[in-house]
C-alpha cells in the first residue's frame, strides 16, 4: 500500500500537484503499529536542532511528522512555533498534510495564523504562529511540518521531553555549539542517555515509545516522560554572552538580579498598601490584607520559555498595581514591594506548579520551574501549616498569591512538599516546601436525620472544611451563579437520595474554613420491601472528590494528598421499624493512614460515624495495592446498609 | 435580505463622515449607591442598573456601516459579582472596530474612579488570512461588594446593517432598566420603500417613541435573569428578545403573507427541480417492478439516501478541502452526475424523480422545533429554515427527508415531527401539520444475561438496540469516528453508570448501516452492584435503568417541559441467583399509568432451569405517545413526581435471604 501511495504521490509531482519534502516522503514507509484505541496519533518523528552562534543567539529548526489515528489524534494535525515578541521571531513554517488516498496538501504563509499564547494575555507578549489542518486531518493522514525560529537567548540551559503521551517512533534533540563548547546532560525518567558526538554537535535520541497512559492522581506527563536537561559550556576564558549555573545559590542570585530592581515602589503603591493596612493592627493583619488584594489582580496565565531572562523578569509592581493584571511572577513581586512598604520582608520563590516530584535537586535551572511564589518572613508568632524554618532568613511563611481559593496560611496542594528556589541575592538555595498535616485540610460532617413510617426523609448536612477540601469547594462556589451552584449541590444530593428536594443551602467563609449546610427532604428514601423490610444507607452523601481506584496495578507513582475527614450521622428512626441488622465497626490502620467506623443504636436512634486519617506522599507502584486495599475499604464502608424491620 | 443589501450597495452615492458615540456619563441618583441587596433577585450577585444600546444604520463614504454603541451600569452586591462583573472583555472581529472606550468605578462613598488609557489592553488574539481577531480588555479599577461599575463603547461593523437583527432582553443577569435606540436608514431618499419593523418574542411588546431625529427608543423594566432549564424549548422560545429587521411597509395578513411566500416557494422549487432525460430515465429504472406507490416512493427514497452523498453527513466523510470548493447544484441531474449534493440538492433531486415518476411532489419549508414554535401571525420567513419533501399520495401529504440517511423510512428528523409545513402551490398554498411518529419507533430494546455472586458481582452480557430517533441519533454523533473510538464511547457510557464495571468484548453494529438498527453488545463485571449485609443480598434487578438518576431534580421550574420526541424501552433481564439463597417475599414495583401519553411495568418472576434458579425482570415503558412532548409549567410537579415514581420502581429492591441465616435482632 506504501509503496502504491508513494507512487501516486511522485506522479501528481509530475504534474505540478502539491508535494511534499524527501523528508516527510520518507516517513510514509515508516511501521504501522497498532495502538488502544485511545492513542489518537504516533509521532513518527519530533526534531528540534538548536545552533548556538556563541553572541547570544539561538537558531531552532524543528521537524516534526505525526501518523493521525482517529479523530482524537487531530490535535497532532497542527504546527506551531512559540516566540516572544520581544526577543524572537519565526522565520518560517510550512506544512504538509498526507490523506491516506495519497493526495497532498501543503500549507504556508496564507494557511498561517499568528496568535496570542493567552487570550487574557494583556501584555501579549507570548505568542505562536501555527497551522492547523484540523478537520482535514482524517484517521490514516500523516501530518509534518518544518519550522525556523530565532531567539536572543543567554542561557546554557535546555530541556528536552522526549514525548508527550503519544508514542514517538523517533524523538532527537541536536544542539550545536560553536567549536570548543562543550555539553554535559542529565537523564530523568529513564536509563542515562549518552549523546552523539561528532564535533560540537551533540544528539539525544530515543525510538520506539510507548504511549503514556496516565493513571490518575499520579505525576504528569511532565514527570513520566523521559527528558534531558542540558548544559553547554564555552571554552576556559572565552567570552560570551551567556549565563551557567553549576549551584542552586548561582541560580538565585541571578534571578534576584532580574527581580529585586521590579520591586520598586511608587507613590500610588505606597498609597495603596497605607489604604489597605490602615485598620490592620497585627502583622498577620498586615500579611492578610495585602495578600487578599493581590489575590484579586486578574490573571494572565502564560507557558512559555525564556531567552533573554526577559521571561523570568517581572513587570514593575507599579505597572501591575495601574494594569490590574498580571501573570504568577507579576504578582509575587507586587505582594513583595507592597509586603516591604509595610515593614515585611518577602522574597519571590520559583515551583514547579502541578508536580510536586517534578523538581530534581542534581540540575540548578531556572528551566526547572514553572511558577513563582512569595516566601514571607514572619515572627514566631505566626502560626500556619505554610510556615517553615529556613537557617539563614528564619520562618518563612509560603503564599501563592495566584490561587484565589487557597487562603494565606496554606498552599495548593500541587506545591506541597516540592522542591523550590528561594530567591535571594546571597541567602537562596533549593528549599523543601512544607507539607501541611492532614488536619490542616479536613472535613468535618454532621447529619441530622429523620427517617418517618411512610419512608420519607428529612435531613440537615452540615459540612465544615479546611485546607485543599475548603479551596475547592470555594472555586465550585465563586466559579458557579447562585443557580448553578444550587444545581451542584442538588446533583451531589440526589446521587446519595434519590428524589431528594433541597429545600435551603447556605455557605459561610470565614477565616479559612468554609461551611456548607444543606437541608433537604425525600419523599421515599430506602427501599421498604413488602411493607416489612427496610433497607438504608446511612452515609447519605458521598464525598466530593474522593479518589477513583479503577485499577488493580499501576505502573506510575500514587501522589496520595495528606486528608482527614470525620463524619457523624445520627437518624431518628421510624416508630414502627426495629433495627434488624448493623453492619460491623471497621478499626483499620495502616501504613497509608488510620480508617473507623462505629455503629450504635439505642432508643430509637442510630449513630453512625467514621473517621479517615492520611499522612499523604508519593506511593510507590509497588506499594499500591496494599494503598488500593486500605481505600477500597474505605469506599466500601460508605455503601454499608442497616436493615430495620416493622414491628 | 441579501437582495435588498445588495441593491443598497450599488445604489449609495452619499457620503457621511464617521462620527462617535462618547456619551457623557448619566448622573446617579445618590440612593443608588446605598442600595445593599438586589431588586429583582435577592440571591443575584450583581443587577444591571442600566444597559442602553444604541443602533444606527449609516452609510460611511459609500460604505454600509452599523454602529452599535453600549452603555452598561452594574451594581455589584457579592464577592462572586465582583469577580465576575469588574473584567471585561470585547471582542473585535475582522474589520471592525471598538471605539469610545471608557469605563469608570463609584464607590459607596461617591468616589469616582476612572479608567486611564493605559489600564485597556488591546490587542491582536488571532491573525490568518482573511481574519483577524483583535480583543479589548480591562478591568475595572478598586471594585469591591457594593460598588457601581459603569462602562461604555461602540463598535463598528463594516458591510452589516441592523436587518434580522436579534435584541437581547433577558439577560445572564436581572437588569433594572433596559433602553434600545434605534435609527434606521431613511430609504426613501434612494427611492427606495423598505422601513424598519420590529417584534417581541417571550415579552410584552413596549412601545417605541420618536426620541430624536429619525431615532426611535423603548424601554424595558425589572427584567429577571434568563436561567436554562433541562427539557424545556429552545432559547428563542424562552428568553425575552426583540427582532428588528427591514421590510416593505404593507402589512399583510398572515394569510395573504404565507400564500404569497407559498407561491413564492413554489416557483423557486420548481426551477431547481427540473425533469430531464437523465431524471426520467433513471426514475423510471427505480420504478421497474414496484407494486404500488409506496415501494416506488421507497425506491426513490433509497436511492437518494445511498447513492447520493449528502456533504455535510458524517456517514460521507466528506474532507473540509472538498466542502469549500463544493456548489450547490444547479439541476437534479447534476446531482445524479456528481452522486453528491447538499442536502437540498438531495431533497431536490427526490421532488424531481418522484415527479418523473408521476406523483406529485413538492418542497415542504417549515420552522425546526428546535429553533421556534411556528407561529404565523409573525408574517417573516425568518425562522423558516428546514425543508422535507411533500408528496400527495390518495390524496394524503407523505413527508420524507432525504438529507439524512440515518432517519428511518416514514419518519422525518425529530425537530421537523408535528409542525406546521408550508407546502408550496401556484395557486393555494397550503400549511399541513408533519406527522408524529409513535414512541414505540424510537425504541431501546435492551437484553441482558447475568450471573449474581455471593459477593454481590453482578457478571454477564447485554445488548442494545436502538431504533428511531435514538438509533439515529447514536449513528450520526458516531459516524465520523472510528470503530476503536465508537467501543471508548461505550464503554464511558456504562462506565458512567458502573465506575468500578470491567467492560470487555464490545462490538458496536451498524453505525454505518442506513437499514439496520444501532446495536451494541458488551460482557460486563460489576462488584458491589448488590448490596451484602449479614444475612442477606439486596439486587435491584432492572439492571438498564440502575444508577439512572431521575428526570427532573429541581425544586421549582420557570419555563415549560419540552421533550424532542416519544420513546419507548423494552427490557429483558436475566439473572441467576447464587446457591444457598432464596428470594425473601420478592414483589414487583406497581405499573404507572399516563394515560395515552405513556406508562411503565415491570414484571420479575422466577425460573428454574436445571436446578438453577434465575430472576427474570421483564420491562417496559413508553412515554410521549400521541405528541404529549409539550407541557406547561404548571404540569411540573406532576411531571416530577411521575419520573420519580418510575425511578422509584426502577431502583426497585429484591430481597435475598441466606438459607442459613437465623432470623431477628441486631448482628
Amino acid at each position: 500500500m506504501r509503496n502504491v501511495l508513494l507512487l501516486v504521490i511522485a506522479a501528481a509531482s509530475l504534474m505540478g500537484a502539491p508535494k511534499a519534502p524527501a523528508w516527510v516522503n520518507a516517513l510514509l514507509n515508516s511501521p504501522a503499529t497498532k495502538f488502544d484505541g485511545k492513542v489518537g496519533a504516533h509521532v513518527l518523528l519530533q526534531e528540534h536542532r538548536v545552533t548556538i552562534d556563541g553572541l547570544g543567539k539561538a537558531f531552532l529548526r524543528v521537524r516534526s511528522a505525526a501518523r493521525i489515528l482517529n479523530n482524537g489524534g487531530r490535535g497532532r494535525a497542527s504546527a506551531r512555533m512559540l516566540y516572544r515578541k520581544d526577543s524572537g521571531k519565526v522565520k518560517d513554517l510550512n506544512a504538509w498534510l498526507i490523506t491516506p488516498s495519497g493526495t497532498v496538501k501543503e500549507y504556508g504563509k496564507k494557511e498561517a495564523i499568528d496568535i496570542a499564547l493567552a487570550e487574557n494575555d494583556v501584555y501579549s507578549e507570548g505568542r505562536a504562529r501555527a497551522i492547523i489542518a484540523g478537520a482535514e486531518a482524517i484517521a490514516g493522514s500523516l501530518f509534518a511540518y518544518e519550522g525556523e525560529s530565532e531567539e536572543s537567548s543567554i542561557f546554557t540551559q535546555r530541556e528536552w521531553r522526549f514525548q508527550d503521551d503519544e508514542p514517538a517512533l523517533l524523538s532527537r534533540f541536536v544542539l550545536e555549539l560553536p567549536p570548543g563548547w562543550r555539553a554535559e546532560s542529565k537523564t530523568y525518567n529513564h536509563p542515562t542517555i549518552e549523546p552523539k558526538v561528532s564535533g560540537s554537535t551533540f544528539t539525544w535520541e530515543l525510538e520506539n515509545l510507548p504511549p503514556i497512559v496516565l493513571e490518575g492522581a499520579g505525576p504528569g506527563i511532565e514527570g513520566l516522560a523521559p527528558r534531558v536537561a542540558i548544559s553547554y559550556y564555552p571554552p576556559a576564558g572565552a567570552q560570551a554572552d551567556a549565563v551557567s549555573f553549576s549551584t542552586w545559590p548561582e541560580v538565585s542570585a541571578w534571578l534576584s538580579a532580574l527581580n529585586d530592581p521590579q520591586a520598586v515602589a511608587d507613590a500610588t503603591l505606597r498609597a495603596k498598601v497605607k489604604d489597605l493596612t490602615e485598620a490592620a493592627r497585627t502583622e498577620r493583619e498586615k500579611v492578610e490584607a495585602l495578600g487578599r488584594f493581590v489575590q484579586g489582580i486578574k490573571y494572565v496565565s502564560i507557558q512559555m520559555g525564556i531567552s533573554r531572562g526577559g521571561g523570568y523578569r517581572p513587570h514593575t509592581a507599579s505597572e501591575v498595581l495601574t494594569k490590574l493584571y498580571g501573570d504568577c511572577k507579576d504578582k509575587a513581586n507586587l505582594l513583595r514591594t507592597m509586603l516591604r512598604e509595610a515593614g515585611i520582608e518577602a522574597y519571590p520563590v520559583a515551583v514547579f506548579a502541578g508536580d510536586p516530584t517534578y523538581v530534581r535537586k542534581d540540575w540548578p535551572s531556572p528551566h526547572q520551574f514553572n511558577h513563582a511564589i512569595v516566601a514571607i518572613r514572619v515572627s514566631d508568632d505566626y502560626q500556619a501549616p505554610a510556615v517553615a524554618g529556613h537557617p539563614d532568613i528564619g520562618r518563612i511563611l509560603y503564599f501563592d498569591p495566584t490561587d484565589e481559593y487557597t487562603p494565606i496560611g496554606l498552599l495548593p496542594a500541587h506545591e506541597q512538599g516540592s522542591f523550590a528556589l528561594l530567591v535571594h541575592p546571597t541567602k537562596g538555595d533549593l528549599v523543601a516546601v512544607p507539607r501541611a498535616q492532614p488536619e490542616a485540610n479536613h472535613l468535618e460532617r454532621t447529619i441530622k436525620a429523620s427517617l418517618n413510617d411512610d419512608g420519607s426523609l428529612t435531613a440537615v448536612v452540615t459540612e465544615k472544611c479546611t485546607g485543599e477540601s475548603a479551596s475547592a469547594n470555594r472555586r465550585i462556589l465563586r466559579g458557579a451563579n447562585e443557580a448553578e451552584y444550587r444545581k451542584v449541590i442538588e446533583r451531589w444530593i440526589a446521587r446519595g437520595v434519590p428524589g431528594s428536594q433541597v429545600e435551603k443551602i447556605e455557605t459561610s467563609d470565614d477565616t479559612g474554613e468554609f461551611q456548607l449546610d444543606v437541608e433537604l427532604t425525600a419523599p421515599s428514601y430506602g427501599q421498604i420491601m413488602n411493607a416489612r423490610l427496610w433497607m438504608f444507607k446511612p452515609a447519605l452523601v458521598e464525598r466530593r472528590g474522593w479518589y477513583g481506584l479503577r485499577e488493580e496495578k499501576r505502573t506510575q507513582p500514587f501522589l496520595l494528598d495528606p486528608d482527614s475527614y470525620s463524619e457523624s450521622v445520627e437518624v431518628t428512626l421510624p416508630n414502627q421499624f426495629r433495627v434488624d441488622e448493623l453492619p460491623e465497626s471497621v478499626e483499620l490502620n495502616s501504613a497509608h493512614g488510620t480508617f473507623r467506623t462505629s455503629w450504635e443504636h439505642s432508643n430509637g436512634t442510630l449513630l453512625f460515624r467514621r473517621s479517615f486519617r492520611t499522612n499523604g506522599g508519593e506511593i510507590a507502584p509497588e506499594d499500591y495495592a496494599e494503598l488500593r486495599k486500605f481505600l477500597r475499604t474505605v469506599e466500601t464502608a460508605a455503601d454499608s446498609a442497616v436493615v430495620l424491620q416493622k414491628q | 435580505m441579501c437582495t435588498l443589501r445588495h441593491a443598497i450597495i450599488a445604489t449609495f452615492l452619499l457620503v457621511f463622515a464617521a462620527t462617535g458615540f462618547a456619551v457623557e456619563w448619566e448622573p446617579i441618583e445618590s440612593g443608588m449607591l446605598q442600595i445593599s441587596e438586589p431588586k429583582i433577585d435577592k440571591n443575584a450577585d450583581a443587577e444591571i442598573l442600566l444597559w442602553r444600546t444604541r443602533i444606527e444604520d449609516r452609510d460611511d463614504r459609500g460604505q454600509l456601516v452599523l454602529f452599535r454603541s453600549h452603555y452598561v451600569r452594574v451594581k455589584v452586591f457579592t464577592e462572586r459579582g465582583r469577580e465576575s462583573q469588574s473584567t471585561v472583555d470585547l471582542h473585535q472581529v475582522g474589520k471592525g472596530q471598538i471605539r469610545d472606550l471608557k469605563a469608570r468605578t463609584i464607590k459607596r462613598d461617591g468616589t469616582i474612579i476612572p479608567l486611564e488609557k493605559d489600564q485597556v489592553f488591546e490587542r491582536e488574539v488571532l491573525r490568518a488570512s482573511g481574519l483577524r481577531i483583535r480583543k479589548h480588555s480591562f478591568s475595572l479599577p478598586s471594585v469591591e461588594v457594593g460598588d457601581i461599575i459603569e462602562y461604555q463603547w461602540t463598535q463598528y461593523h463594516d458591510n452589516e446593517l441592523a436587518d434580522y437583527l436579534e435584541l437581547e432582553v433577558e439577560r445572564d443577569l436581572p437588569t433594572w432598566k433596559l433602553i434600545y435606540q434605534v435609527k434606521p436608514i431613511d430609504w426613501g431618499k434612494y427611492g427606495l420603500r423598505y422601513i424598519m419593523k420590529n417584534r417581541a418574542f417571550q415579552c410584552d411588546a413596549k412601545p417605541w417613541t420618536r426620541f430624536g431625529a429619525g431615532l426611535y427608543q423603548t424601554v424595558y423594566e425589572n427584567i429577571p435573569a434568563f436561567k436554562e432549564e433541562v427539557w424545556a424549548p429552545s432559547d428563542a422560545q424562552l428568553r425575552a428578545w426583540l427582532l428588528i429587521y427591514y421590510e416593505e411597509p404593507e402589512n399583510p395578513t398572515p394569510a395573504k403573507f404565507w400564500k404569497d411566500y407559498g407561491k413564492k416557494l413554489y416557483g423557486e422549487y420548481k426551477r431547481d427541480t427540473k425533469v430531464d432525460g437523465k431524471v426520467k430515465t433513471l426514475a423510471q429504472q427505480l420504478i421497474a417492478g414496484k407494486q404500488d406507490d409506496s415501494e416506488r416512493l421507497g425506491a426513490i427514497a433509497t436511492y437518494c439516501k445511498t447513492q447520493i452523498k449528502n456533504i455535510y453527513h458524517p456517514l460521507f466523510g466528506i474532507s473540509t478541502a472538498d466542502l469549500t470548493k463544493f456548489k450547490a447544484a444547479t439541476k437534479p441531474s447534476q446531482t445524479i452526475e456528481r452522486g453528491l449534493g447538499t442536502g437540498g440538492d438531495i431533497n431536490q433531486l427526490f421532488v424531481a424523480l418522484a415527479e418523473a415518476s408521476g406523483f406529485d411532489a413538492r418542497i415542504a419549508r417549515m420552522v425546526g422545533r428546535d429553533r421556534y414554535f411556528f407561529d404565523p401571525s409573525f408574517t417573516s420567513a425568518y425562522f423558516m429554515q428546514r425543508d422535507s419533501v411533500a408528496v400527495n399520495v390518495g390524496g394524503t401529504w407523505k413527508f420524507f427527508d432525504l438529507a439524512n440517511p440515518f432517519i428511518e423510512d416514514g419518519m422525518l428528523a425529530w425537530q421537523e415531527e408535528c409542525v406546521q409545513a408550508l407546502i408550496g402551490d401556484p395557486d393555494e398554498p397550503k400549511f399541513v401539520q408533519t406527522p408524529i411518529s409513535p414512541a414505540s419507533r424510537t425504541r431501546k430494546k435492551r437484553s441482558g444475561r447475568f450471573e449474581l455472586l455471593e459477593d454481590g458481582t453482578l457478571k454477564g452480557t447485554f445488548e442494545v438496540v436502538l431504533t428511531g430517533h435514538e438509533g439515529a441519533g447514536r449513528k450520526y454523533a458516531l459516524a465520523r469516528k472510528t470503530e476503536a473510538e465508537w467501543e471508548e464511547e461505550i464503554k464511558d457510557l456504562i462506565k458512567a453508570r458502573f465506575d468500578l464495571a470491567e467492560v470487555s468484548e464490545v462490538k458496536v453494529l451498524n453505525v454505518k448501516d442506513v437499514a439496520k438498527p444501532f446495536t451494541y453488545r458488551c460482557a460486563i463485571s460489576i462488584p458491589g452492584y448488590a448490596q451484602r449485609t449479614g444475612r442477606r443480598i439486596f439486587i435491584a434487578p432492572s439492571f438498564f435503568e440502575r444508577n439512572s438518576q431521575p428526570l427532573f431534580r429541581t425544586s421549582e421550574r420557570r419555563f415549560p417541559i419540552a421533550f424532542n420526541h416519544g420513546w419507548s424501552e423494552v427490557d429483558s433481564v436475566r439473572i441467576l441467583l447464587p446457591a444457598g439463597y432464596d428470594l425473601d417475599n420478592a414483589d414487583a414495583p406497581n405499573p404507572i399509568a399516563m394515560g395515552k401519553v405513556g406508562g411503565q411495568m415491570t414484571k420479575i418472576s422466577v425460573e428454574m432451569d436445571g436446578g438453577r434458579k434465575f430472576l427474570v425482570v421483564e420491562r417496559t415503558l413508553t412515554f410521549g405517545d400521541g405528541g404529549a412532548l409539550l407541557f406547561p409549567v404548571e404540569a411540573y410537579p406532576s411531571l416530577k413526581q411521575v419520573f420519580e415514581l418510575i425511578s422509584k420502581n426502577d431502583d426497585h429492591v429484591i430481597t435475598l435471604k441466606s438459607l442459613e441465616a437465623s432470623s431477628g435482632g441486631v448482628q
